[in-house]
């Protein structure tokens, strides 16, 4: 028995006239019309602005370029700003300790400064 | 433009922007493997008709989430497939199994006539007997003559899986042409 015996015991059930194809592809497609027509109208609106999206992208860069470039500088200050201050300035006044750490010219070792709290008693 | 030479996704841009003949061209590319699949799920040629219709509107109306980059045509056949099940399930007097419409034409020989009916019947016999899928597989591409490739994208099926349909349909329908050829012998 061959590979496909019964093919030729059938017969396509699927219309073979064109006629019928293409009167059912009109129906299809006349049906259908609303859903094109609401495509179009949105399509309508939005044509126009997608035409002349790269002129107004090219325009927006430009108008921020400008506008960049049109802003004054700040105005220079008249006078300076105040130098900080120095560091024993911003120690307490009755700290000894920290001002002889500070502004000693050598380092203080730990017994010196036991001396320098105690106010040289031991 | 010729719009017949223009590929899927073109028409379907064009379809998304409302040009009824880009639509037009899409359905008729169509139109045949549709009703072909939709007659799988409904009993009658009417019924499949409207529900090649509903998917093609679904489609249409689907085609702004669509994603340009994929074929249309999976896409499409999975809507329709989804519109069968579901108007099958609606209708409880839809079977999986569609009956030809068309009896055996009448033959000049009687005795032919009444062997080629007896063929038919047994064959159609064979036919309704097969698994859902066996059937189907087998109708749209032994009967209808839809390629095994195409078929698979029609039903969302690997191609070797509808082979494999095929294969058990044919050894089927063979059982039942040689029980007849049997009975006709004895």
């Amino acid at each position: 028995m061959s590979d496909a015996p019964e093919r030729s015991q059938f017969e396509s059930r699927l219309p073979e006239h064109p006629a019928y194809w293409s009167d059912l592809a009109a129906r299809i497609t006349e049906s259908a019309e609303p859903v094109l027509q609401s495509y179009r109208e949105a399509d309508a609106w939005w044509n126009p602005l997608a035409r002349w999206s790269p002129a107004i992208g090219f325009a927006a860069a430009a108008a921020a370029i400008v506008a960049v470039a049109t802003i004054p500088a700040a105005p220079a200050s008249a006078t300076p700003p105040p130098p900080p201050p120095s560091l024993d300035r911003l120690l307490s006044p009755d700290d000894p300790v920290a001002q002889a750490v500070v502004g000693g010219e050598s380092a203080m070792n730990i017994s010196t400064m036991l001396l320098v709290e105690s106010g040289g008693h031991r | 433009m010729n719009l017949d030479s223009v590929t899927d996704n073109e028409l379907v841009s064009q379809a998304r922007q409302g040009n009824p003949e880009a639509f037009g061209v899409l359905v008729s590319r169509y139109l045949r493997p549709a009703l072909a699949v939709a007659w799988e799920y409904a009993p009658t040629r009417d019924d499949a008709e409207d529900l090649v219709q509903d998917a093609f509107h679904r489609a249409l109306r689907g085609l702004p989430n669509f994603d340009a980059g994929r074929p249309f045509r999976p896409w499409f056949f999975t809507i329709l497939r989804n519109v069968a099940r579901n108007a099958a399930e609606r209708h409880s007097r839809w079977r999986m199994v569609a009956v030809p419409d068309e009896l055996p034409a009448a033959d000049d020989d009687p005795e032919d006539a009444a062997h080629r009916a007896g063929l038919r019947a047994s064959i159609q016999e064979g036919l309704d007997v097969l698994p859902p899928m066996q059937r189907t597989c087998f109708r749209l591409c032994d009967i209808e003559g839809f390629d095994g490739t195409e078929v698979a994208e029609m039903l969302g099926l690997k191609a070797a899986t509808v082979r494999t349909h095929r294969h058990r349909a044919r050894a089927t329908l063979r059982d039942a042409l040689r029980r007849l050829n049997d009975e006709k012998e004895a």
